[in-house]
């Protein structure tokens, strides 16, 4: 049986702390246990945890998560699965004792590991969420979030895009990795005018990077990071890039830190979780 | 044909016009096609439409047809069938995440929105597609009443696509 976890990331944004949430990613030896080693690496530092998909589906990484004592965020993309699909993966996380549900579209079907396979995309983000706040749960329902990239056109549309995930369902959101904090101060003030303010918990993401070349084929990858070139010049210019990107992700959290309307703080290591444990340890985000 | 898609992606007040009229019309159509039969009409209907709407937006015939709330661009061209909005994935130039070379469908529809005369409809949370409805006449759907109208999503003159407030 799962252990309840010691506070959801629900409670937690509605006691109006800032949260902290942290992406796994695959370790290289794809194990079970390695998710939960990376997992406990970040227990005490992470309110929340989400496990992308890699070797297991998402919804098996964080069923298996939350069954040990975990409170993790179910990565559920619409890519692979129509309605009845998904309905299915978050009834069942919901039974497992997966407190929450980030509602992504998910990307094209071109840039994944098995193209020529039939893209489904029944759904969208929206629709998704629209759909699962209707759903009734024997278990307690779960806290629906969505993915929002304020640095990519068109930016203007942005924040009402926002809003319609808001009127959907959602009650936070995960950002793009930001290397942009006044686009980000902007969109959040824009989303305020629009009277999202206290609606939505926005939680922006952090990178930390080890070397330009991990930078550059983020930037350049299809579903790329919008990034400047300066980001990836800084790593290549140091002595030693990953002392660099870890000073670069620690000035990120601190400016994101100041910026008023926002509620937390995702990371995203690409793997370097120890690292990660002790940027939130330092920065005194826990 | 690629000059009457660019003209029609420079002129979405006067197609939002042409829309508006086509629906009121076909609405007051309901009781003639009723007596001739939608069944028959299908036919020649569908002909019509998928032609005029393949020249003008590249319409892929979903049979729900959402142009009117989405700046008059056919958003079902876009690879994830996205009818609510763009996707993370767009590229800093507006391209698309998956085809580059290709100006993401919503990036068109936020600019045809605000020059329209109500492009408010993009800010309405428009229901999934019905996958029944593939390759059938949207227009016949409209006068037979099968499709929320565009009053029917809620207040769009609420939000005004220009301002972007």
């Amino acid at each position: 049986m799962s252990k309840a976890p010691k506070k959801s990331l629900e409670k937690l944004l509605n006691s109006g702390a800032f949260a902290v949430t942290a992406e796994l990613f695959e370790d290289p030896s794809r194990t079970p246990e390695s998710y939960l080693k990376r997992a406990g690496t970040l227990a005490g530092s992470a309110d929340a945890v989400i496990a992308g998909d890699a070797a297991m589906s998402s919804l098996g990484a964080a069923a298996w998560l939350a069954g040990n004592g975990h409170e993790t965020i179910l990565r559920l993309t619409c890519r692979d699965r129509n309605r009845i699909a998904l309905k299915e993966d978050v009834r069942a996380a919901a039974a497992l004792g997966v407190n929450n549900v980030l509602c992504l579209t998910g990307p094209a079907i071109e840039l994944s590991d098995s193209p020529g396979t039939r893209p489904v995309f029944d759904l969208e983000s929206v629709t998704l969420l629209a759909m699962l706040k209707g759903m009734d749960f024997e278990a307690p329902p779960p806290f629906l979030g969505a993915g929002v990239n304020p640095f990519a056109p068109p930016f203007d549309y942005r924040p009402h895009h926002l809003a319609k995930k808001v009127e959907a369902g959602a009650g936070f959101v995960i950002t793009h990795p930001c290397f942009d904090a006044p686009a980000l101060e902007e969109y959040i003030k824009r989303a305020g005018a629009l009277g999202l303010g206290g609606k939505c918990f926005i939680i922006a993401s952090a990178a930390l990077f080890s070397s330009p070349q991990e930078a550059r084929r983020l930037k350049e990858s299809p579903t790329g990071f919008h990034m400047s070139e300066a980001v990836i010049s800084r790593l290549d210019e140091a002595g030693d890039a990953k002392l660099e990107g870890r000073g670069m992700c620690i000035e990120t959290i601190n400016r994101l830190r100041a910026i008023e309307g926002l509620s937390g703080i995702h990371l995203m290591a690409f793997g370097q979780v120890e690292q990660a444990a002790r940027i939130i340890a330092e920065t005194g985000l826990r | 044909m690629l000059q009457l898609r660019r003209w029609s992606a420079r002129n979405p007040a006067a197609l939002e016009r042409v829309y508006d009229s086509l629906a009121a019309a076909l609405a007051g159509l309901d009781p003639l096609f009723r007596r001739i039969g939608y069944r028959r009409l299908e036919g020649p209907i569908k002909a019509v439409e998928r032609r005029a709407k393949r020249l003008l937006f590249g319409c892929r015939m979903c049979g729900q047809c959402i142009l009117r709330l989405s700046g008059m661009t056919c958003p079902m061209n876009c690879p994830k069938k996205m009818r609510n909005g763009p996707c993370g994935g767009v590229r800093p130039d507006g391209g698309c995440e998956s085809r580059p070379r290709t100006r993401c469908a919503w990036v068109e529809a936020w600019e045809g929105s605000r020059r329209m005369i109500n492009g408010g409809g993009m800010a309405i949370v428009k229901d999934p597609i019905n996958q029944e409805y593939w390759g059938g006449s949207s227009w016949l759907r409209v006068a037979r009443g099968d499709l929320r109208g565009i009053e029917e999503h809620g207040d769009i003159n609420g939000v005004d696509g220009k301002t972007g407030k």
